[in-house]
């Protein structure tokens, strides 16, 4: 479970989180939605250990984000963050030697699905086949955490179907806690159990997606366009 | 999957290695085409002396590439973004850290002492290495202190790039805390960091001298006959190995602690 208690985190003057308080139970796959500069990465990056609140707490199955939580978690920024010099194969090797989770099979089974070269240079590939390399290595763990931000954003239809693919492939066989933040909500709309709407680093509206769908009587896309009153 | 610490450093060192492969290559490879002008010119008649003079410049640009590759080695993290990939990896910072610094002790070993025996090459190649060892040997009465000067002077050379490799990671680090002009703060860091170490080394330096360990010493040069030179380790070298070790502490304390996303 991933617990955020009165979490408030600024940059500058810009307060990204304010006072966000929400509990992530496992086995859900979560979407944390909202319009850009609502705080969805910051609370990715702080949940995965990258950044640390100014006052409130996070914790990942009850201890604070730590090198022994990030053992728990995959986290894949928006970024392109993989060694542009590294071969896909040599990327997996140097990622797999700090996981006990890390599994080969899933890995060649994984490139074979996404359609990746192991030889291929990352600096040398389209920014389609990155994001792809990026959610290969992430999906080849079975980390019981997964925490996805953006992972849809400027990459072209045929590569997001595929994306969202591997995300379902993957819940279906490992059970993982899943989290995804993204403002491109129709895509992984039919993905989502659990959904958490941001606005200024703040909960807007939260709830499980069919109880909402239900109590709006309307898509989650509209309720969305209700919530921030476009 | 197993993982174990070695593992991972050897991961996180090999990784560094690769990224300095090329740089290290292309700076041997250019050491032993200047040796080669150097030894070519020697043949036309230019003066032993100066092409060995001039051999000598690459023990300084050894000792600068991996000076300058301890800032590089940080900052190509947050230029290329790994620093995503680095800091979510299940390791602590002093891991990270100190692979780095091995790797950069690697390349300044692998420089030098490929720039050594390039030099010691053209040395041999020309009359300095009978006239030099002949003079060595009329007027030393302890032939085996050239090697014993060598080792010392060496052993210290590679303390000193430990020393400035933890300043620049402190520097480095300390600079990543600025929102604006993190290139200035790392600067200043290095310029200011480095000052309290100079005189917090010299310090305990004497400190230790006082305690009985032996300072830096080769006695009077002008009586060659009698020269003798301190043993290992010496006051100054564990002074700079204490120093050393607390930058490098704190660099760590600061990664772990205050760096951010």
């Amino acid at each position: 479970m991933i617990e955020f208690k009165n979490v408030t985190k600024t940059y500058g003057s810009i307060k990204a989180l304010d006072g966000f308080t929400t509990k992530i139970e496992d086995g859900k796959i979560v979407g944390l939605l909202g319009p850009n500069g609502t705080g969805k990465s910051t609370s990715l990056k702080i949940a995965a250990g990258l950044s640390k609140p100014d006052f409130g707490s996070v914790e990942i199955n009850g201890a604070k984000p730590s090198k022994e939580t990030k053992a728990q978690v995959a986290f894949l920024p928006e970024i392109d963050h993989l060694y542009p010099w590294m071969t896909i194969r040599r990327c997996a090797d140097f990622i797999s030697a700090f996981y006990a989770d890390w599994d080969w099979d899933k890995y060649k089974e994984l490139v074979e699905f996404l359609g990746l070269n192991p030889s291929t240079v990352i600096g040398k590939i389209s920014k389609g086949m990155r994001a792809k390399a990026k959610l290969l290595f992430t999906f080849s763990r079975n980390a019981p955490i997964v925490l996805l931000d953006e992972p849809l954003s400027g990459i072209d239809v045929l590569v997001r179907e595929k994306i969202i693919q591997t995300i379902v492939r993957d819940y279906g066989k490992g059970g993982q806690t899943i989290v995804i933040s993204t403002h491109e909500i129709s895509e992984i709309e039919p993905l989502i159990e659990y959904v958490i709407f941001l606005e200024d680093g703040k909960i807007k509206l939260e709830g499980n997606v069919e109880d909402l769908r239900f109590k709006y009587k309307r898509s989650l896309v509209d309720i969305m366009k209700e919530v921030y009153g476009r | 999957m197993n993982t174990n610490k070695g593992r991972m450093f050897a991961r996180l060192y090999l990784k560094d290695l690769q990224d300095i492969k090329m740089e290290s290559a292309i700076f041997m490879v250019s050491i032993a085409i200047w040796n080669l002008f150097l030894y070519l010119k020697y043949l036309s008649n230019w003066p032993y002396e100066l092409s060995l003079g001039f051999s000598a410049i690459a023990f300084g640009i050894a000792a600068f590439i991996p000076f300058v590759e301890s800032f590089k080695l940080l900052w190509d993290e947050w230029k290329h973004n790994t620093v995503y990939l680095i800091m979510s990896l299940p390791v602590s910072g002093t891991m990270v850290l100190l692979s780095k610094l091995a790797v950069i002790v690697t390349q300044y070993m692998a420089l030098s002492l490929f720039s050594t025996a390039c030099f010691l090459l053209l040395a041999y190649a020309t009359p300095a290495w009978e006239a030099g060892w002949s003079f060595i040997r009329s007027v030393i009465t302890d032939q085996s202190l050239p090697i014993k000067f060598a080792m010392l002077f060496y052993a210290s050379s590679v303390l000193g790039i430990m020393y400035t490799a933890a300043l620049a990671f402190l520097s480095s680090v300390v600079g990543k805390l600025a929102r604006k002009h993190s290139g200035l703060a790392s600067f200043g860091t290095f310029l200011i960091a480095g000052y309290v170490c100079s005189k917090a080394s010299d310090l305990i330096s004497r400190g230790l001298e006082k305690l009985g360990v032996t300072g830096l010493y080769y006695n009077h040069p002008y009586v060659l006959r009698d020269a003798t030179i301190s043993g290992f380790p010496t006051a100054p070298m564990l002074s700079l190995l204490i120093v050393g070790a607390a930058v490098f502490i704190l660099a760590v304390r600061v990664y772990e602690s205050a760096v951010e996303l």
